[in-house]
């Protein structure tokens, strides 16, 4: 379009042409023009307002990951030992197909903030996993992205703040139904005061008389993320009265994970789909919540649901294609990346899959090119997994040197990459070269600390060696993380039977 | 009830001791015996900081928790406390020697009970037992063969039975082997652990009735040891009795899946019941649980090449070929494969390299004669026909389709006539259960 056009056209108009666009720093700017001529025009207040929120809001319904402090001081749990299959800390971790991660839950086939953290709330245990690269776990519940929010809105803005919220009257503004709502965002995602936006809610649905659902759905949120989720759900329940909502719905299900009660969460779901039949935002939900109960039938089941309603959502293909892969029908998994990969998708961690897909599936010939194609896109860290997997490809060919050397540049990559260090210690071993297995395993050991493999083979060596003391301490070590590991069992029963006889 | 009064010529070490002390071991001895170990500790914690360490029971008692709990360090400290006080006791020096051994220091345990055997008046069988241990763990296994069979004379010990009878199987010595636990299985009718080690020596030296008889007793007694499920199996397969030792796999898979040696055996069966598919799926996950199983490979190589696909085939054939590069089969298969494939050159020189492996291998080198029969080298196909009949007059029994086929061979030989059947061979290649 031409310059000269755009410059003799109404600036406010202009203005909000830029906020559809997208172009929220030229609105603000075009605002800020106007709002110097006439610092009383309540339309370009209230669409600069807009503008500055819609630049930093965000989707806040996925949730943020719990912080490690604010779930060991969280007492919102209900039972401290939950029985079997009702909450999501003790999910049963029989399956052992699937390889782990950091945090000791099954792999997930797409990483969400939730998947990545620790199973249990015990605060020893999430400092005790080490700090690497992939297990950062953010302290505090006021997370990373709520810092980065409240200092975003100091840059933006250098003759002082927009709004002054503190010098704000808020039953004047609240009871004025145009902007209550703008102001609402404004103070709860670009200010992100929390404690004042509620305040603020509170005057509005005063205001409203209790009657707008709008209203609660915002307290509740304030609550929740205030720590007070038992007023949170009153809210939602009672916004829920005024009619269903899928938002709602979402937001207690999220609210009753967070207390721990994922059945509960389930129900909520089940409810909302009652209303909002094939919904699939829904479904994901409950596919996840699932997932995180170590269910995977039942989780594959809403995903082939989902599947079915939305066929080109990715999560749900990534987890099914996982699945199959881990229940050994790679070639219908190889279906499932393959269509992923026609969507669209083109980073390393899909080729890394079709690679292993195609080399479980006997499809020898794309394997290494597949491969290739994802070491250059990879980054480091996910680099780091693709010579993992490469090693493996190596030792199904029989080549170990090159499994050796795949494990190497692991290492060189990601060096707290344990499951990489115990591979390598289990082929110095087959060479007999057991000192260096050793102080390899013992460094895996001390590396990662969730994978059993490595202490079985520490106890093992041990037990070669007669070290019975040590190879004790490493079976009782593997027996924790994988209860019913038939080797470790007995491995521990001689050691006893050694240990009782004089 | 015990009351610290129980006569001096009981035999029992903790007894004896416990008889010489006074006051409050016998709390503590009733503690111990009950398994109230916490509260046991908890009284002898009080009890040392009474005497200010000058009690040697409760050192002993102390150690033998700790060792139970697997801190060996911490109790082979608390048996030299027990020493220092009571400088004349041989148990002393046997626990600690006992804790050495199970620390792996194998070299000053038997130090320190060649200087228990000293000092005790009697022979005593548990020292006897562990010198046996000690010299098996650094490998003077006449020796240590020399203090098990002490202890059996003066004892009836079931572990010195299975350890002499683990000595005579590492130096190939099956005889003595079974002779020595068919002995312990008659003194010990009811143990699980010696008949399943007799029936795998059975399986080892071929003797494959007597194998599936004691294990069949050994089932009756315990009907989920999976070391005897497995082993049956592998017997019933290789008698060709598939459903039976599926049946037996499926119950014993419970406790292993994660072995990959079962799914290898499962897939044979099937292999054996002609379902490919199954049988590869099985041999698949075999492979995937240990990449460096050959004989998995061997086998999934095998059963590509029964449903020609001998690309795959040869993939695995000459992964197991890597990892194991002694074995004559594989690369005769690798030959057989080679051969399907039109390669007749590489061919050959997978056969001759399999004839190298084992010069008495009917199957390669018949295979050999076909291949040299077909490209015309005459011959050399008569010398090699003359090696087949060698092997077959040296070996033991030989497959009927290997000697019809030798027939068909001798026949064309004779007529020097060039249309020649191939041939597949087929190995069923079972292992008896290894726990990794």
């Amino acid at each position: 379009m031409d310059n000269n056009v755009i410059s003799l056209l109404d600036p406010f108009y202009l203005a909000c042409i830029n906020l559809r666009k997208h172009n929220y720093d030229k609105c603000i700017e075009n605002c800020t023009t106007i709002l110097l001529k006439n610092p009383y025009d309540q339309a370009t207040w209230a669409l600069k307002m807009r503008a500055l929120t819609e630049q930093l809001s965000i989707d806040d319904i996925e949730v943020e990951e719990e912080g490690i402090a604010d779930s060991y001081f969280n007492s919102d749990a209900i039972a401290e030992n939950a029985r079997v299959g009702t909450s999501l800390r003790t999910a049963p971790s029989t399956s052992n197909q699937r390889p782990r991660t950091i945090g000791g839950r099954p792999l997930s086939g797409i990483v969400r903030p939730s998947t990545s953290s620790a199973g249990g709330n015990n605060l020893q245990k999430a400092l005790k996993t080490p700090r690497t690269v992939g297990s950062a776990r953010p302290l505090t519940s006021q997370s990373a992205r709520n810092l980065r929010l409240g200092t975003a809105s100091m840059v933006s803005q250098m003759d002082g703040p927009f709004i002054n919220i503190s010098r704000l009257n808020f039953p004047k503004y609240a009871s004025d139904k145009q902007l209550s709502k703008l102001l609402f965002n404004y103070i709860y995602y670009q200010q992100n005061d929390i404690r004042n936006a509620l305040d603020f809610a509170v005057e509005a649905t005063k205001c409203s008389n209790f009657e707008d659902p709008w209203w609660k759905v915002q307290l509740g949120k304030c609550y929740m993320m205030l720590g007070l989720l038992r007023d949170g759900e009153a809210q939602f329940r009672s916004a829920l009265q005024h009619g269903p909502n899928i938002e709602v719905f979402l937001r207690l299900s999220r609210l009753f994970i967070r207390l721990d009660q994922p059945l509960s969460s389930l129900d909520i779901c089940r409810q909302g789909l009652t209303w909002f039949p094939h919904e699939v935002t829904l479904l994901i939900e409950m596919a996840r919540i699932f997932e995180g109960l170590n269910n995977i039938p039942m989780s594959v089941k809403y995903y082939r649901d989902i599947l079915e309603l939305d066929a080109t959502d990715m999560e749900s293909m990534a987890c099914i294609g996982l699945h199959h892969f881990y229940s050994d029908q790679p070639e219908v998994a190889l279906r499932y990346y393959r269509r992923l990969l026609q969507m669209g998708l083109y980073n390393a961690e899909l080729f890394n899959n079709l690679g292993l897909c195609s080399f479980y599936a006997q499809q020898f010939d794309v394997v290494m090119a597949c491969f290739e194609n994802a070491l250059r896109l990879a980054i480091d860290d996910n680099a780091a997994d693709v010579w993992y997997n490469i090693s493996h490809v190596a030792i199904g060919f029989g080549d170990i040197d090159i499994a050796e050397h795949s494990l190497h540049l692991t290492l060189s990559l990601n060096s707290s990459h344990g499951a990489a260090i115990n591979n390598l210690a289990v082929l110095q071993w087959r060479k007999n070269d057991i000192s260096r297995a050793e102080a390899l395993l013992n460094s895996a050991i001390a590396v990662e600390d969730h994978l059993y493999e490595p202490h079985y083979n520490r106890a093992l060596l041990a037990q070669d060696e007669g070290d019975h003391q040590t190879s004790y301490a490493m079976v009782k070590k593997s027996l924790a993380i994988y209860p019913n590991h038939y080797n470790s069992r007995d491995i521990l029963n001689e050691l006893k039977k050694y240990f009782s006889s004089l | 009830m015990a009351n610290g009064l129980v006569s001096h010529n009981n035999t029992e070490p903790t007894a004896q001791i416990f008889s010489i002390q006074e006051k409050s071991d016998w709390i503590i001895y009733n503690r111990y015996v009950q398994r109230d170990l916490e509260l046991c500790k908890l009284l002898i914690d009080q009890e040392l900081r009474h005497t200010k360490d000058n009690n040697d029971f409760a050192f002993y008692i102390l150690g033998l928790i700790f060792r139970e709990e697997g801190k060996i360090k911490n109790s082979y400290w608390c048996f030299h406390r027990y020493y220092a006080l009571n400088p004349l006791c041989v148990e002393g020096i046997k626990q600690i020697a006992r804790s050495c051994l199970l620390l792996g220091r194998n070299d000053e345990a038997k130090k320190m009970y060649l200087e228990a055997e000293k000092m005790c008046r009697e022979p005593d069988t548990k020292i006897y037992f562990n010198l046996g241990l000690c010299y098996m763990n650094l490998g003077e296994l006449d020796k240590s063969k020399e203090y098990f069979h002490r202890t059996i004379q003066l004892s009836r010990n079931q572990n010195a039975y299975e350890k002499l009878a683990t000595i005579f199987a590492m130096e190939s010595n099956f005889k003595n082997a079974t002779s020595t636990l068919i002995t312990a299985s008659k003194l010990f009718p009811f143990s699980t652990n010696l008949s399943v080690d007799l029936g795998l020596l059975y399986m080892k030296q071929r003797e494959y009735d007597q194998a599936f008889n004691v294990l069949g007793n050994t089932l009756c007694q315990d009907p989920v040891n999976p070391k005897a499920l497995l082993t049956l199996a592998a017997e019933i397969q290789r008698n060709f009795g598939y459903d039976e030792a599926l049946a037996k796999y499926t119950k014993a898979v419970g406790d292993l899946s994660e072995c990959s040696e079962t799914w290898n055996n499962i897939g044979m069966c099937f292999f054996g019941k002609h379902k490919y598919v199954a049988a590869i799926s099985c041999l698949k996950r075999a492979v995937y649980l240990h990449p460096l199983n050959w004989i998995a490979l061997y086998n999934l190589g095998l059963v590509h090449l029964y449903t020609r696909q001998y690309v795959s085939a040869f993939v695995f054939l000459s992964t197991s070929a890597k990892l194991n590069p002694n074995n004559a089969s594989t690369f005769m298969l690798i030959g057989l494969v080679l051969n399907n494939m039109d390669d007749t050159r590489n061919a050959e020189k997978a056969y001759r390299k399999s004839i190298e492996l084992n010069p008495n291998y009917p199957e390669a080198l018949i295979n050999l004669t076909i291949l040299e029969l077909n490209q015309g080298k005459v011959q050399e196909a008569k010398n090699s026909f003359c090696s087949f009949q060698e092997a077959c007059l040296s070996g033991g029994a030989i497959d009927k389709e290997i000697f019809e086929l030798g027939k068909q061979v001798s026949d064309i030989l004779d007529g020097h006539n060039k249309c020649v059947k191939e041939n597949d061979n087929r190995t069923t290649d079972q292992e008896e259960n290894i726990v990794e």
